[in-house]
């Protein structure tokens, strides 16, 4: 599977993209809260155009390492390379104009802008010009948005709310997608579709990271998957390896990971 | 241990009355100080409850301590009453006119309020100036001095110590009872006060009274000690500098803005040629707290407190004469200590970091023991039958008609699912059904009574509870604190017992707590308790809800979207503890999309789309109707 790129003239062929350098990178992560450490030396990496998933259970420290790599929580050790370059110490701003774009968990949208503004401030966060067709593709892609479109988000109900976030996130255009647990209070239909166009992102080269409670939906999607429990990662693999190796059902029933090994 | 906890306690109540009795030894200057910190402090500690517990931002105190003044400068310049008797109708028209400054402003948001306390202040001033006749006008008034031995300047300062202490002692009562708790909700959040049947008004007034009282108090102890009063002696500058030793005290501490007052009063007086930069000085200290120690100075000495009270607790000192006098002294046990919210959170960080196993797997295994052997039980039977209906409700919101002609019905005994796409009025339904939203056109029914027009804090009252989509709870109080918030109509104690520690005060509380932790074995739980909210992990906020909803014993409980953000595990338990309600008597509305715990607990279900009812059947019916499967589940 190689792909041409052109560069300087010169046709050079690049091997299989995920044999190539990471898109993201994480390199012995450490978080804490005041003196209490929640994420214990975690690393992993994000392959271009890849759909990886984070498994884990509640507080296992998957949303703690998620905004730490967005800058939105300091890091007490490790390193974060995203595109070749360090943005450990980067500012959450530079970030995501770098290209690395979070939905964060819990339906946080703008309430009092209405669901257009909300699109055109992400845009204008991203640090992309303005474009029509960007958002006319938004719309097109969640008609329940753009039923809504001159309303103020706080007039859409919680799951609407969410599909903004995540639209908010699409119209960004970014290299990396970070979705943390966009299901929460969606529609089954819903939740499928928003994982659809996760997935045909991938295929136009945008990677995908997810937090997702919804593990076997996950896994249908995944190229690649982490589990992380008690702020370390005990498991990485693809998703049938990990089906295969029973770590999923042994984290999820509240076993002992440590003794459920499946590195890869 | 037990020893040196009962040894320590003596100790330091002689400590702290030295320090009453210190100014004493000094001239006559310090004196006049320690009892103007008395006067201020006096007036403080009322404010506090308002700013730091309530979360009322009143600029205006200074205006109330000004009616408190020329109320008993007049009074014992006429000879109408004595002193002592004047003091006392200072403070009553003190609390007169926080009542009658209450009563309309506490209606409005934060930023009208305190609007609205600074005009009352500019009146009060005004009316001092223009009414010559009364107050002397600008020329002011000459304040007589207390009756004896309180003529001295000793005794003086002595009186107004003893007065200032014990509005001290009833604060911090106050803060431990049940009133305590709802000034917090209150301040965190009114929308979740009223979830479990706090009148946040009725609480935010009888707060704001309270300090019109002592404020009253204050302003007559105040104007004897200057002496001489005129309208220039109640500044704004006044109100601003009661306010920052609230802020920089931090909020929720009592002991924080005492060490604030104390600070704020001595500094320019003791570096005096610098008297002139004070408003420099307030800036910069204030600025200075807000960035080094945001938790505010209470924070600062609670943080070393909390590890050593960790000790004695271990060491059984609870109800000893030890734990008392520091509940005095307000420095009081971090676990059910409201002085002591900023100490939660070093508190938690130490427990939890050795403790951090059993909180993460606080829902591991024992909630689903816990829920076989049928443990989790309510505070109180519920009655059987009867039911929480809808009826022909429509809502609109502008142009977008949420609810159109809805009809439900949720019996007792039983739990009715409430599914449909995103945006389909699942949310609005349950929000007038409790009580948040007024309908257009239909009612709500309560065992086949009209309750459409009750407000929402009465609902939980009369038996209908909730939890919110995004857990609400306040993060600084511990777990079992949360919970407990949820008894206010279990609370029997009134306003002013809970200043004195009255008998049913203190029994309030001990029922409250054995309820709120057998709730809390009942959902495994129970290791969990002592922690501050802010610990807990977004699946045990939910189950921390779901037992606040459950203190006041409701017949019906309304959960919106329980299992969103929890895995296949915990959605289990939460299945095991709908049932083990269902089997309680209770009737539960569930919004839900996870539709494997819908169809799976729901002996009813109803499917929305576009504000209106597609399918009302048993969970089969609905699962297989091909209008749902179309637009709801997918095929």
């Amino acid at each position: 599977m190689c792909a041409p790129i052109q560069k300087s003239g010169v046709c050079i062929w690049v091997s299989d993209m995920t044999a190539g350098p990471p898109l993201l990178e994480i390199t012995d992560l450490h978080v804490a809260y005041g003196r209490l450490e929640v994420v214990h030396g975690v690393s992993l990496t994000v392959a271009p155009g890849a759909f990886t998933v984070l498994l884990g259970r509640n507080g296992a420290g998957k949303t703690t390492t998620l905004r730490a790599v967005s800058g939105l929580i300091r890091k007490r050790a490790g390193t974060v390379r995203f595109g070749g370059a360090d943005i450990t110490r980067a500012s959450p701003a530079a970030i995501l104009r770098d290209g690395l774009v979070q939905v964060l968990d819990g339906h946080r949208v703008f309430t009092s802008l209405t669901v257009d503004d909300n699109l055109q401030v992400s845009i204008f966060g991203s640090g992309q010009a303005r474009d029509a067709k960007t958002i006319e593709a938004i719309y097109d892609s969640f008609p329940e948005l753009a039923e809504r479109r001159w309303q103020p988000a706080s007039r859409l109900s919680g799951g609407q709310q969410q599909i903004l976030a995540v639209a908010q996130g699409l119209v960004a255009k970014p290299r990396l997608l970070i979705l943390d647990e966009p299901s929460a209070g969606l529609a089954p239909l819903v939740v499928d579709r928003i994982l659809k166009l996760a997935k045909s992102l991938t295929e136009q080269g945008t990677a995908i990271l997810l937090v997702e409670q919804f593990v076997k939906k996950a896994l249908a999607y995944a190229d690649h998957c982490y589990i992380l429990d008690h702020g370390s990662l005990v498991g990485a693999g693809r998703p049938d390896e990990l089906q295969d190796s029973g770590i999923i059902h042994r984290i999820y029933l509240g076993g002992e990971p440590e003794a459920a090994v499946a590195r890869s | 241990m037990t020893m040196r906890a009962l040894g320590s306690g003596p100790v330091q109540f002689v400590l702290a009355v030295l320090v009453v009795l210190l100014p004493l030894l000094g001239d006559p200057y310090s004196v006049h100080l320690a009892t103007l910190i008395a006067a201020y402090w006096t007036l403080i500690a009322g404010l506090n409850l308002v700013v730091g517990f309530t979360g009322q931002l009143s600029v205006g105190h200074v205006g109330l301590l000004a009616v408190g003044a020329y109320m008993f400068a007049i009074l014992t310049a006429r000879n109408i009453v004595g002193p002592e008797v004047a003091l006392v109708l200072a403070g009553a028209a003190g609390g007169l006119c926080g009542l009658v400054l209450g009563l309309p402003s506490l209606r409005l948001p934060g930023f009208y309020f305190a609007m609205t306390t600074l005009a009352f202040t500019i009146i009060v001033v005004e009316l001092a100036v223009a009414l010559t006749d009364i107050t002397g006008g600008g020329t002011g008034l000459i304040v007589s001095a207390f009756s004896p031995p309180m003529d001295t300047q000793q005794g003086q300062y002595l009186f107004t110590a003893c007065i200032a202490g014990v509005v001290t002692l009833m604060t911090v009562l106050v803060t431990r009872s049940m009133w305590g708790r709802a000034m917090v909700s209150v301040r965190e959040s009114e929308v979740m006060a009223a979830s479990v049947g706090i009148p946040g008004y009725r609480v935010k007034l009888a707060v704001f009274t309270f300090s019109g009282v002592v404020a009253g108090i204050a302003g007559a102890l105040f104007g004897a000690l200057q002496t001489y009063i005129t309208p220039d002696t109640f500044a704004f500058d006044l109100s601003l500098f009661f306010f920052i030793c609230i802020i920089i005290g931090g909020k929720g501490s009592i002991m924080g803005p005492f060490i604030g007052t104390v600070v704020l009063t001595l500094l320019p007086e003791v570096v005096s040629p610098l008297a002139k930069y004070s408003h420099l000085f307030y800036g910069v200290l204030l600025l200075a707290v807000v960035l080094l120690i945001p938790g505010g100075l209470g924070a600062l000495i609670a943080r070393p407190r909390a590890r050593r009270e960790g000790d004695a607790k271990a060491g059984g000192g609870s109800g000893s004469y030890y734990v008392r006098a520091r509940q005095i002294l307000g420095l009081g046990r971090p676990r059910d200590d409201l002085a002591a919210v900023a100490a939660g959170q070093s508190f938690a960080s130490t427990r939890t970091l050795d403790g951090l196993g059993p909180a993460v797997h606080g829902l591991g295994g024992s909630v689903s023991r816990a829920m076989s052997d049928g443990s989790l039980r309510l505070p109180h039977p519920v009655a059987a039958g009867g039911s929480l209906e809808a009826v022909g409700v429509s809502r609109s919101f502008g142009a977008v008609k949420a609810l159109q002609d809805v009809s439900l019905t949720v019996e007792r005994g039983t739990v009715h699912g409430l599914i449909g796409p995103n945006g389909s009025g699942k949310t609005t339904l349950l929000n007038i059904l409790s009580g948040y939203y007024a309908v257009d056109v239909g009612s709500v029914m309560l065992d086949g009574q009209d309750i459409t027009r009750s407000p929402a804090n009465w609902r939980p009252r009369h038996g209908i509870g909730r939890s919110f989509q995004t857990p609400r709870v306040i993060p600084d109080l511990t777990v079992l604190d949360n919970v407990m918030a949820g008894g206010w109509s279990e609370a029997r104690a009134t306003f002013l017992e809970a200043f004195v520690s009255a008998p049913r005060a203190i029994l309030d509380e001990r029922r409250l707590r054995g309820s709120a932790l057998a709730l809390l074995s009942g959902l495994g739980l129970r290791a969990l308790a002592e922690r501050p909210a802010n610990a807990m992990t977004h699946a045990e906020l939910r189950f921390v809800e779901i037992a606040r909803a459950l203190m006041h014993s409701p017949g019906f409980i309304l959960l919106d979207e329980p299992a969103s953000g929890l895995t296949d595990t915990e959605i289990d338990r939460l299945g095991d503890v709908i049932g083990a309600l269902r089997r309680q008597g209770v009737g539960v509305l569930l919004v839900e999309h996870h539709t494997d715990l819908v169809f799976g607990v729901s002996d009813v279900v109803t499917t929305l789309n576009f504000g209106r009812v597609i399918r009302t059947g048993t969970p089969d019916d609905v699962r297989t109707d091909p209008e749902v499967r179309r637009v709801y589940l997918g095929e």
